[in-house]
């Protein structure tokens, strides 16, 4: 995961002055860079961002509900022949339902998004085939919280835009997220509750906690 | 959120009998309610007579498009914190339900 915290994190630095305006640059400024995506698919669909794997199109979910980038093989993209049996890196995954379903890490000359590559990255290669296509894009697999997790990310399902920002740790400029969020907005604490996410929330009065934010339904 | 929830928070419901939906996942059904809640309130903002859906195979509350479908949320897992305001933005087309678990959907009457 620092491997790939690294590499994305090499891959969007440096970009802030392409997009984020002059006077965000402040001294207080918590942003370092920031990318921003059009969703693919409609107000129904898991958000789907456009990427390209080995420079072929392909369109992933979004979601802090899986832990890693996971991939499925399709007609257009097959990634078998990165499969080393023999390697540690095979083993087993817990679905949704808990089962255990064989798994291989592979890795990918370059992954990218937004028009940025991220070289060598890590991918899990499920079994199966996907069938899924959105837009000419097939839907090959989920980013989970590996990637999302080293951003802040603004999600606008109804606008489909996504903007990943690359934040200071421990650093909140209200101005910042007012121009960011563009309106009256509300704030909520996130606990990170081995490595997912939680909100807490009342529902008439009784607390308790969203475990995490899938982003599905 | 798991219905159970429901009995253990005495949580009142607004309205009854709602329809339900039948998800599948993974060739494995389960049946979704809608209940209506008094109101559900996230940080300082509250939402009343808001729908939210109950299953009885699920463990954890999530916050899923439901929330997410009409409002701009910034996530910041880097500092730990979420904010989220009503989207300006204009419907889009409806979708196709595509989610990566393999899934369809059916409405059913609650008699």
């Amino acid at each position: 995961m620092s491997k790939w915290k690294t590499s994305v994190s090499g891959a969007v630095l440096g970009l802030c002055c392409l997009w984020w305006p002059p006077e965000a640059e402040a001294r207080h400024s918590c942003i370092v860079a920031s990318i921003s995506e059009t969703l693919l698919g409609g107000q129904s669909d898991t958000p789907l961002m456009p990427v390209k794997i080995n420079n072929q199109p392909a369109a992933l979910f979004l979601s802090y509900d899986y832990e890693s980038i996971y991939v499925k093989n399709s007609a257009s993209m097959n990634f078998d022949k990165l499969v080393d049996e023999s390697s540690w890196e095979t083993g087993y995954v817990l679905n949704t339902f808990g089962k255990r379903e064989k798994a291989h890490a592979i890795s990918v000359k370059t992954f990218s998004f937004g028009g940025f590559n991220v070289p060598d990255a890590k991918l899990v290669l499920l079994k199966g085939e996907s069938k899924q296509s959105v837009q000419g894009f097939p839907v090959i697999g989920i980013i989970g919280n590996v990637f999302l997790n080293n951003f802040a990310v603004l999600f606008d399902v109804k606008s489909r835009k996504i903007t990943f920002f690359e934040v200071k740790d421990g650093c909140e400029n209200k101005e910042e997220i007012t121009k960011i969020m563009g309106g009256d907005f509300h704030a909520v604490n996130i606990n990170a509750n081995a490595n997912r996410l939680e909100v807490a929330a009342r529902i008439s009065g009784r607390k308790m906690h969203f475990s995490s934010i899938p982003i599905w339904i | 959120m798991p219905v159970g929830w429901l009995a253990d928070y005495h949580i009142p419901l607004v309205k009854k009998d709602e329809k339900s939906e039948v998800r599948f996942n993974l060739n494995e059904g389960y049946i979704s309610n809608i209940a209506t809640v008094e109101n559900l309130t996230i940080g300082d903002d509250t939402e009343k007579n808001r729908k939210i859906k109950v299953a009885d195979k699920i463990y954890e509350g999530s916050l899923g498009l439901d929330f997410f479908a009409d409002k701009v949320v910034l996530v910041d897992a880097v500092n730990s914190r979420m904010y989220f305001r009503k989207s300006d933005g204009v419907s889009q087309d409806p979708g196709h339900n595509l989610h990566f678990e393999t899934s369809k959907n059916a409405n059913i009457d609650v008699k």
